[in-house]
């Protein structure tokens, strides 16, 4: 049930990014929402959980982005080990905390991504990525993750409601 | 012992998938994924775009009545040119016909609303809403009436990536201003550089670069920027010439897709 959620989260992550995120650029960077999303999920220490929504995630942003099939899928498992590992080892209760792994998984992923395009000899603007808005784009990641977090939070409360109340309708019909 | 093993299982399998695609043509993955994902890109993106419509409505009806004079102005203006042109046609089809000369543009063409871009940001594409259905192959040339788009990448049934002229991987054949200079043109991010023009050409900043026939892509003469930077030096064979697109490729709602008949 919890990972059919995460499927549709991720889903909806790609087609937010491509659609209506796309429009939202400022000086070149837009909010990474599939990022946020594998980040939320790795940061409460369950490994199969988060690397199989970095799975699902990854194989949606190759399918949608213009690079070569597997590139994103790389990413986004070493986005969701960077935040196995730092989220064992630091107190991710704190907001702080949350903030700053975000920020150091953004500059991974696009580490990660530039190096696998270059390893690739793929004919990209890979320095210019790099290298151009990443402060901005870490900030507004931050800055959406803030938001994105509590909406999360409320879609898994909401979805444990509902699935409680289904439970409970059939258990009264079985009765 | 597990931790590790899961990880590095998951890893080693993303590497093999992405030598696997490396090696072979992703056309029929990535259609896959634009029809699977269509009918949600189209909603998300007709919604957005209809708030955005709404709250222009709202704050600016003042404007879009004078707007409305000016433009019903320059229809009427368009009107007689546009007359004008067809009469020119038909005497070039005349012409044409007494001089026995093959008509070698013949082009039919398809628009579209752009409606996804790049969740990288590090590959220039967009997505539009026309696919295979609506008679779009790979390879065809996107315009707007101010200049070059780029071309079309993946076709899916109903919508198709287009690469721009920003993307590195796009490399066109262009001619530069009235001396008709050619040299090949390639995207570098946010604007591009035209390569192999011997330094000893004369270019001038502001010179206009057009789409050349010469890649059998593009037709003849469409425009494409203007130079805004010349890298000389007499030690090299050739120069290289920086030209910014003269269309916001960043900022698009609508595309034309022209298609030779």
């Amino acid at each position: 049930m919890r990972l059919l959620v995460w499927f549709f989260l991720a889903l909806f992550s790609i087609i937010f990014q491509t659609s209506v995120f796309d429009k939202l650029e400022i000086f070149g960077a837009k909010p990474d929402l599939l990022l946020i999303l594998i980040v939320y999920a790795n940061l409460d220490k369950k490994m199969y959980k988060g690397l199989a929504v970095a799975l699902i995630g990854g194989i949606f942003a190759d399918g949608f982005s213009g690079t070569i099939f597997g590139i994103q899928l790389i990413c986004k498992q070493v986005d969701a080990l960077i935040t196995q590992f730092l989220s064992r080892r630091l107190f991710v209760n704190e907001k702080f905390v949350k903030i700053l792994i975000i920020a150091i998984v953004s500059v991974a992923d696009k580490v990660v991504l530039c190096s696998t395009c270059i390893l690739l000899n793929q004919n990209m603007n890979t320095f210019l990525y790099l290298v151009k808005n990443t402060a901005i784009i870490i900030l507004y990641n931050v800055i959406a993750s803030l938001i994105l977090f509590r909406f999360f939070d409320y879609i898994f409360i909401l979805g444990d409601k509902i699935y409680k109340t289904c439970y409970m309708i059939k258990k009264k019909l079985q009765a | 012992m597990k931790r590790v093993l899961v990880p590095v299982i998951i890893l080693c399998t993303s590497i093999i998938i992405l030598t696997i695609s490396y090696n072979y043509s992703q056309d029929n993955i990535k259609s896959v994924f634009l029809n699977l994902l269509h009918p949600f890109q189209k909603l998300t993106s007709s919604v957005y775009k209809s708030s955005v419509n709404l709250k222009r409505a709202i704050f600016s009806v003042r404007q879009m009545r004078s707007r409305e004079a000016t433009l019903e102005k320059e229809l009427e203006s368009l009107s007689i040119e546009i007359g004008l042109l067809r009469s020119l046609h038909a005497e070039n089809k005349k012409l044409r016909e007494l001089l026995k000369i093959k008509n070698k543009y013949n082009y039919q063409i398809i628009f579209a609303e752009i409606i996804g871009g790049d969740i990288t940001g590090l590959y220039d594409s967009v997505i539009i809403d026309k696919g295979r259905k609506d008679n779009i192959e790979n390879n065809m040339p996107v315009t707007t009436a101010r200049g070059i788009v780029g071309m079309t990448q993946d076709v899916g049934a109903y919508s198709t990536r287009v690469i721009t002229i920003l993307n590195p991987n796009c490399k066109l054949g262009v001619f530069v201003g009235k001396s008709s200079l050619r040299g090949v043109m390639q995207g570098k991010g946010d604007y591009c550089i035209i390569k192999y023009i011997s330094v000893e050409e004369n270019i001038e900043i502001g010179n206009k670069v057009y789409t050349s026939e010469g890649g059998g892509i593009y037709p003849e003469g469409i425009e494409i920027g203007k130079v805004f930077r010349i890298d000389k030096n007499l030690h090299d064979i050739f120069q290289i010439v920086y030209v910014l697109p003269c269309v916001n490729i960043r900022n698009l709602d609508r595309v034309a897709v022209i298609k030779n008949k």
